[in-house]
């Protein structure tokens, strides 16, 4: 059985299976939307482009619509993404039985299989299994959940990750496993895995007043000024670490009962109102290092740095992503100075550090 | 007989930054990266010059004695294919490829061994558990805890 799971190594196959699952998962779609008596719909501008999500009933719209509440719009004519979401319990209607061997899966827990050039396919079941489908050509995508337990906190955090790569990735944007902060005047986008002190920097930086885009996926956009916009309004930090560096902030911990097993996850836009940016010019990427010193530095480095920083770990998160998505990121990273920010014990200090670079 | 590569293409992407190369093999979940003259060697290569060719390139552009840079480069090539970046194959005579050996002068700085940095931390975002079981409905499913 194949490993991985990225665009080289995916199965493929004519597309027509796969458009044909996609419209039996379509019909259960409408048949749970007519169980509950019509859709719920939520209308968002993402990167400037348009989003629909349909909820067929109201469990999922809590668990998947706080995070991006901050990007509500008016409803569109023809969005750029239509987003249909439904789950089984609440609807009593079963997700189509696969028509696939379990050998055309990847051998991951995450894992996605199956896909043509027209339908992507990607079935999770880490908690409670997940299925997303998505039809390129009719800008279309269908997230089925088991149930709203299924609803990870990471998926709670930026929902709808998969089908905002997919289909905006199509409109020249790139989702990218970054922070940005800042204002929309000008802002630095910060690159690194997980522990690396992304999150910190960004929660030091709105603690000291800067505004910030996302803690941990921004839509990068390679204009004539290279751009970084938001798509989640939520922060997490490891429990721990926020109870020694920002105990302050525990108080505003939005799913506090999980915090230890998960993260510590706060809402930006409700602990620092008016300090959310949607999008900001990238002015340089830097990419965070503790040292254990009390204060903060930065080094002049080569894009080398910020690419190395921000693109593997995104494609790999990513699914039915490979060189495209490297090389848009690769783009953006360079046509800005790189820095290694040699992130100090003195938060305030790095979030000072940073300003003065923006005001430069 | 010299060898030439390939990039193993498609499942590695790649880029030279700055004299840097950041090589990633998107299905291991493994990420490199090659300061020069590694950086050198690995442009070289994917050019399409032989290990041949590469080792006289080398050597044009670095001082050093022609056996450990010879050395060096089939150390570091034999590497990157032992990690299923590139692919060799036997090839008679020298190709079209455009061979840089006339860089040579007096201030060559000196060749130092080139190192593959190799990064495996996102392995786990990959290599997570595997299917165990199938559900009725025919989908793949995680073991459940007994």
């Amino acid at each position: 059985m194949k490993r991985g799971g990225l665009l080289p190594s995916a199965p493929s196959e004519s597309g027509g299976a796969t458009l044909a699952y996609f419209d039996a998962v379509d019909d259960a779609y409408l048949r749970a939307a007519a169980v509950h008596g019509g859709t719920f719909d939520h209308n968002y501008s993402v990167a400037g482009r348009t989003v629909t999500v349909r909820f067929a009933g109201a469990a999922l719209v809590g668990e998947l619509t706080r995070a991006i509440s901050h990007l509500t719009a008016d409803a569109a004519a023809d969005p750029d993404l239509t987003i249909c979401v439904w789950d089984s319990e609440s609807s009593g209607i079963a997700l189509p039985d696969t028509p696939w061997p379990v050998q055309a899966f990847q051998d991951r827990r995450e894992m996605w299989g199956v896909n043509g050039e027209r339908v992507r396919v990607v079935y999770e079941f880490a908690e409670e299994p997940r299925l997303h489908v998505y039809d390129r050509e009719r800008k279309t995508a269908i997230l089925w959940a088991q149930s709203a337990k299924g609803i990870c906190f990471y998926e709670r955090a930026a929902p709808f990750f998969r089908p905002f790569h997919w289909a905006l990735g199509e409109r020249g944007l790139q989702l990218a496993h970054a922070a940005a902060v800042g204002s929309s005047a000008g802002g630095v986008l910060l690159g690194g895995k997980g522990g690396s002190g992304k999150s910190t920097t960004t929660l030091a930086c709105l603690a000291a007043g800067l505004g910030a885009a996302g803690d941990d996926y921004v839509m990068l956009e390679d204009g004539t000024t290279p751009m970084a916009h938001s798509l989640y309004n939520k922060a997490k930090l490891f429990a721990n670490h926020m109870r020694d560096a920002m105990p302050a902030l525990l108080a505003s911990v939005v799913n506090r009962e999980e915090m230890e097993a998960e993260k510590a996850v706060v809402q930006i836009d409700d602990v620092y109102p008016g300090q959310l940016v949607v999008s900001m010019p990238i002015r340089a990427v830097l990419v965070p290092h503790i040292t254990g010193e009390q204060k903060s530095e930065l080094v002049e480095s080569s894009s080398a740095l910020g690419i190395t920083a921000i693109a593997p770990s995104t494609v790999f998160q990513l699914r039915w992503a490979g060189r495209e998505d490297f090389e848009r990121i690769a783009s953006v990273v360079r046509r800005v100075p790189n820095y290694q920010l040699r992130l100090g014990r003195n938060l305030e200090h790095a979030a000072e550090t940073i300003a003065r670079l923006l005001v430069t | 007989m010299p060898t030439r590569y390939r990039v193993s293409s498609p499942n590695i992407v790649a880029d030279v930054i700055d004299g840097e190369a950041v090589i990633i093999h998107l299905e291991k979940g493994t990420y490199y990266s090659l300061l020069a003259p590694g950086a050198e060697v690995w442009e070289a290569v994917t050019r399409g010059a032989t290990d041949v060719e590469t080792q006289r390139e080398m050597k044009a552009r670095y001082a050093g004695e022609s056996s450990d840079i010879e050395h060096a480069v089939s150390e570091l090539i034999a590497e990157m294919e032992r990690e299923g970046l590139l692919l060799g194959e036997s090839v008679t005579g020298e190709g079209a490829v455009v061979v840089h050996t006339d860089a040579v002068s007096v201030d060559r700085p000196p060749f130092q061994r080139p190192e593959l940095k190799r990064y495996s931390d996102m392995e786990a975002i990959l290599m997570m558990d595997p299917i165990h079981e199938v559900d009725e409905a025919g989908w793949p499913a995680a073991k459940r805890p007994e």
